[in-house]
């Protein structure tokens, strides 16, 4: 999933469909992609998913979106408080520039919605893939045969 | 009294229209930046917590590249926002000095 943010003068109209094509675009290469985020490395010799704790992965998605959803709340009494008395050409730039940015976050939601159902769908699809497939991988403490999802 | 703000029809106070843009990029832009720095961080101790390989680290990387992305976004409205005042009050400027010509 990217959001696309643009860039020059002709400046950032955030519409829908930009966003939504670079989410699928993001999507569909998301396994092609170095995950090497920060003092995160992903150890090669393990790969799992534990799905009885799949529900604490959805809250922890909805609180994200939440979040950001909090954020654009709270761009309405921002606005309100900057900008108090303003009239004429100022109030307007500023109607512009919160206009923009609440639609920055209202694409940034449905980004998100959508990225969450795509990993939900990759899920199902190595599931279905691994079924019947005796899968044990011990790695320390955490054994995995024969994965079952919980559908959430 | 002289003429305030408030009164004019039409007008502008240069250091409240400063003021303006500092209140906007203090508490519309960093804070919201902020709360995205560390909403994201409850999210990637979730995906620590039930999911661990490639695909993992690729998913936070995709959500962390995303939030940048907002973040630079949002950073670009205030440039915007800060060219067009600027350009406002040069304007008003103009007016102003052009508006009577001394003898």
């Amino acid at each position: 999933m990217a959001v696309g943010a643009g860039s020059g003068a002709s400046k950032i109209e955030h519409s829908d469909s930009t966003i939504f094509q670079e989410v699928e675009s993001n999507a569909n290469s998301l396994d092609d992609q170095v995950g090497n985020w920060g003092n995160t490395s992903y150890d090669k010799n393990f790969f799992g998913f534990d799905a009885n704790h799949r529900g604490d992965f959805n809250t922890a998605c909805d609180a994200y979106i939440r979040s950001v959803n909090d954020i654009l709340a709270g761009f309405d009494s921002k606005k309100q408080t900057i900008e108090g008395s303003i009239k004429g050409d100022v109030a307007d730039a500023l109607d512009r520039f919160f206009d923009r940015i609440k639609n920055l976050c209202m694409n940034y939601t449905k980004a998100l919605e959508e990225e969450k159902a795509k990993v939900y769908e990759a899920e199902q699809n190595w599931l279905r893939a691994s079924q019947g497939v005796a899968a044990a991988v011990d790695a320390d403490t955490d054994t995995i045969t024969n994965p079952v999802f919980v559908a959430s | 009294m002289a003429l305030s703000i408030e009164s004019a029809t039409v007008g502008i106070d240069h250091e409240q229209a400063v003021a303006l843009l500092e209140a906007v990029h203090a508490d519309v832009i960093v804070e919201a930046q902020s709360q995205l720095d560390e909403a994201i961080f409850s999210l990637e101790d979730a995906v620590d917590q039930i999911w661990r390989g490639k695909s993992a680290d690729t998913f936070i990387s995709n959500m962390e590249k995303d939030k940048d992305v907002v973040k630079n976004a949002l950073d670009l409205a205030y440039d915007d926002l800060s060219i067009e005042l600027s350009n406002i009050r040069q304007a008003m400027n103009n007016i102003d000095e052009n508006l009577v010509k001394p003898y």
